[in-house]
Parts: structure tokens; C-alpha cells; sequence
């Protein structure tokens, strides 16, 4: 019985030394990995992964494509001029690009919003988030729940060419915070009721010596 | 009395003597911190274009680093000074008036010693990897259990090396210099091999490193660092082999001696 006593408190005290080091984890804030603020045009009917490229380099592309982790997310505010919607897929461009190119039988690089139907048709679970921007801003941070990569796509159906503007941060979180301090939340009690009887016991010794 | 209640006798006075409180908990707490503090430096933009077995790679990586040292240091503690203690204040003759084999004793001492360090710090990273990237755990499991045996190979091959020494000089002190000593070793060694392999455009001398290191081979095979060396997956796994083969060779050692020559 004794013994039993001292297993469960040292796994109790265990508990709680975790607990400890997980509250302290939720603490420490996220750290900044990279960031971009620029616009991104997108003409009538046609789609367009996020544009990294400034301003005067606009007929370059390059386009925003990231590994993200469930330690790392993308705080954005997207603002618009007119009505598209945004994504945030789990696939890279270059993946987006070869599947219109290979199933299509189009050139890769046909930008025509049908072909991102098509493939989002195809391949559902790679939407990670989206929504409709109505000339107005919006603010969404992304966290994946699995290592996956990233990238963020506007869908221009309209009959107008409408230009995006964005501002992204990236960041690190030691841990998910939340998920972090409910798994302490739930363990620190079990873990005193487990060390108590036997922390009791350790306490009458010491009285009694 | 039957032979297991004198083993978990033995067992119990030495988990009470290698983990008194709160040197458990202590540790727990590091292993805890150290694995998602470190965590967070995971995946790179490296592993954008990998396969989804380099990316389990390269986010296990970060988080077995400051683990696996706490990891080292927890064991070279239980043996050297634990085992070491024990052999010079006497207790070990104590243990001999049991009902049980010297296998037996040395076998209770090394589940306290490395068993239960070693249980600790798997279920701390496992559990932190199902936090953190539960699509990780459970379809790469195999990757993951892999990459772990690999890093595990080389400081089981130094803790059993630390036993035979403790055995032999039965004094913790040196033992536990030694075996940190030989920790630092396999870095330096690893170095001169690399600047070797360059040299000669031969991976003889990485080969060699790989079958007490496999994580060499392991890390080799998942980011391909040198174009002369290019091992595959089956020979990750007899490397990995090679090494257990080499770490249970060592600690057969140390029962042999243990068992036949240890005159106490």
C-alpha cells in the first residue's frame, strides 16, 4: 500500500513538473519569421496566387508559397477594391500550376478562374480557409493543424480587374497556446491528487524524524 | 519466495536511490521545456520540395537535441554515480543476500537506471510530437520510431560503456568524466570523418562513424548532405542494426562481468 502511495505521488509530482514547464511554454509569446506588404492585381476572370513581387517589379511574380507548421501561422489583413474571394490552400503554387497543366491539357500558366474550380473541385481538402472580400478589409490569422505548405489565392470572378492589397506576418509560437494550457489545466489537478497522500506521508516522516 | 518479488525489491530501492525526490521531476520538467522550446525551430523552408518523411526529419531533429543531452546526463547520473555508489559503499554486496541471480540485480538496477529515464523521455516526445504535429505521429510512426533508435543507438552505446567502467574502477567520479568525454568525442570524431570523406571522396570513413552513430546515416539518407554517399533506406536499417548489435555486445560485456569476475 505504501509503495502504491509513493508510485502515484512521484507520478503526480511528475504531472505537475510538466504541467509547470507546459504553463511556461504557453507563456512566451509568438516571434516574427517574415513578413510582406505589398498588392496583388488580379484581372477579370482570372485567379492569382499573393504577388510578393513591390510594385514596379509587378510584371514579375513572386508568389507566396511557405511551409507552415502547427507552431507557425499567418496573421493577414487583406483589403480589396472590389469582390473576390481568398484562399489560403495547403498545396504550393507550383502544384496548382502542374495540375492545370497535366489534367487540363492547358498551358500552366492559364490563369482563367475556371481552372482553379476545377482543381479545388479536385482536391477539397487542400482549402485551409477562405472568403469573400467585399471592398473592405479583413483580418484572419491561419494556423495549420499539420506540417503542410502554404499558399494564399485570390479568385476573381467578376467582370472587373480588382487589385489586393496585403499585409502578412509570420510567426512562431513555441506551442499552441491554448492546446498547451488545457492539457496543463487538466493535468495539474490530477497530478495533486495523486502527489497529495503521498507528499502527506512525506510530511508526517519528516515531523516524526 | 518466488524470483520476482526480491527483483522488485531490488528494483524499488534503486528507482527510490537514482530518482529521489525531486531529481524526477526536475528532469520531467527539462525534458518537457527543452522538447517544445526547441520544437519551435521545426520544419524549415528546406522541407518545402521533401518528401513527407524528410519533413518528419527535419521537425524531430530540433526537438531531440536538448532532450537527448538531459537524456545522457539523467543516465550517466544513475550509472555512475547511482551503480558507482553502490559498488563503493557496499550496497551491492547487500543485494546479493537476495534470492536472485547477479544478472538479476544488474538487470533491476539498469530498468531504474535506463528504463525508466528512457520511458520518461519517449513519453514526453511522443506526447509532444501528438501536440504539435499529430499528422506526424501516427502515419510516419515507423520514421519516427526509426529516427529515434538511430539518435538513441550511440549514448546506449556510451552508457554501456560507463558500466563497464564503473565496474571495473568502481568509482562514479571518473566514470561519469569519461563517459561525457566520450560524448563530446563522437562530435569531434564525426568531423574529422566528414573532412576525410571530402578528402577522398569516399564514405568509408562516414560508413564506419554510421555503424556506433547510425543518426550519420539517418540524417545522410534524409537531406543527402555529401553527393559521394547516398545510403539507402535498407541500409539505414542495418546500420541502425549494426549499432544495437555493437550497444547489446557492450552491456553482455558488463553482465559477463558483473555475473563472473566482479569480486565482491
Amino acid at each position: 500500500m505504501k509503495r502504491w502511495t509513493a508510485l502515484l505521488g512521484r507520478g503526480g509530482t511528475v504531472l505537475i513538473a510538466i504541467s509547470l514547464a507546459l504553463f511556461l511554454v504557453s507563456l512566451i509569446p509568438p516571434w516574427q519569421l517574415g513578413s510582406g506588404d505589398g498588392i496583388t492585381e488580379v484581372p477579370a476572370g482570372t485567379f492569382s496566387p499573393l504577388n510578393n513581387a513591390p510594385p514596379f517589379f509587378q510584371p514579375l511574380k513572386s508568389y507566396y508559397d511557405t511551409v507552415l507548421t502547427p507552431q507557425q501561422g499567418v496573421q493577414m489583413e487583406l483589403t480589396a477594391n472590389g469582390t473576390i474571394t481568398a484562399y489560403i490552400l495547403e498545396v504550393n503554387t507550383q502544384t496548382i500550376f502542374n495540375w492545370i497543366s497535366e489534367q487540363q491539357q492547358v498551358p500552366a500558366q492559364d490563369l482563367n478562374v475556371t481552372r482553379l474550380e476545377e482543381f479545388l473541385q479536385a482536391h477539397p481538402n487542400s482549402i485551409g480557409w477562405q472568403q469573400e472580400i467585399n471592398k473592405e478589409t479583413i483580418e484572419h490569422t491561419y494556423i495549420p493543424t499539420k506540417v503542410t505548405n502554404v499558399t494564399i489565392v485570390y479568385s476573381n470572378p467578376s467582370s472587373e480587374n480588382i487589385g489586393v492589397n496585403h499585409s502578412y506576418r509570420q510567426k512562431s509560437f513555441i506551442a499552441p497556446g491554448n492546446k498547451v494550457r488545457n492539457i496543463a489545466l487538466w493535468t495539474t489537478p490530477i497530478g495533486f491528487i495523486l502527489a497529495i497522500p503521498w507528499l502527506a506521508n512525506l510530511w508526517k516522516q519528516r515531523k516524526q524524524h | 519466495m518466488g524470483k520476482g518479488k526480491p527483483f522488485l525489491e531490488v528494483l524499488a530501492s534503486a528507482i527510490h536511490e537514482d530518482y529521489r525526490f525531486p531529481f524526477l521531476e526536475v528532469f520531467a520538467f527539462l525534458y518537457a521545456l527543452g522538447t517544445f522550446v526547441f520544437a519551435s525551430f521545426g520544419v524549415t523552408i528546406t522541407a518545402q520540395g521533401g518528401t513527407s518523411e524528410a519533413i518528419v526529419y527535419e521537425a524531430i531533429t530540433p526537438l531531440l537535441s536538448i532532450p537527448l543531452f538531459i537524456f545522457i546526463i539523467l543516465v550517466f547520473k544513475n550509472i555512475a554515480y547511482g551503480l558507482g555508489s553502490d559498488l563503493e559503499k557496499g550496497i551491492i554486496q547487500t543485494y546479493f543476500s537476495y534470492p536472485l541471480k547477479r544478472r538479476g540485480i544488474l538487470t533491476a538496477k539498469l530498468l531504474s537506471a535506463l528504463g525508466v529515464a528512457l520511458l520518461i523521455f519517449l513519453g514526453i516526445q511522443i506526447s509532444a510530437l501528438y501536440i504539435l504535429a499529430p499528422d506526424i505521429v501516427l502515419p510516419q510512426l515507423d520514421t519516427v520510431l526509426l529516427m529515434y533508435a538511430a539518435n538513441l543507438s550511440y549514448p546506449l552505446l556510451i552508457a554501456g560503456i560507463m558500466l563497464l567502467l564503473t565496474l571495473k574502477l568502481r568509482r562514479g567520479g571518473i566514470t561519469l568524466v569519461a563517459g561525457i568525454v566520450l560524448y563530446f568525442a563522437m562530435s569531434i570524431i564525426s568531423a574529422i570523418a566528414t573532412v576525410i570523406a571530402f578528402a577522398t571522396e569516399s564514405p568509408l570513413a562516414l560508413q564506419i562513424i554510421s555503424v556506433i552513430s547510425p543518426s550519420l546515416a539517418l540524417q545522410q539518407y534524409y537531406l543527402g548532405i555529401f553527393d559521394f554517399w547516398t545510403p539507402a533506406f535498407s541500409e539505414v536499417i542495418l546500420y541502425t542494426g549494426a549499432s544495437y548489435v555493437v550497444v547489446a555486445f557492450v552491456f553482455f560485456l558488463g553482465y559477463t562481468y558483473f555475473s563472473r569476475r566482479l569480486n565482491l
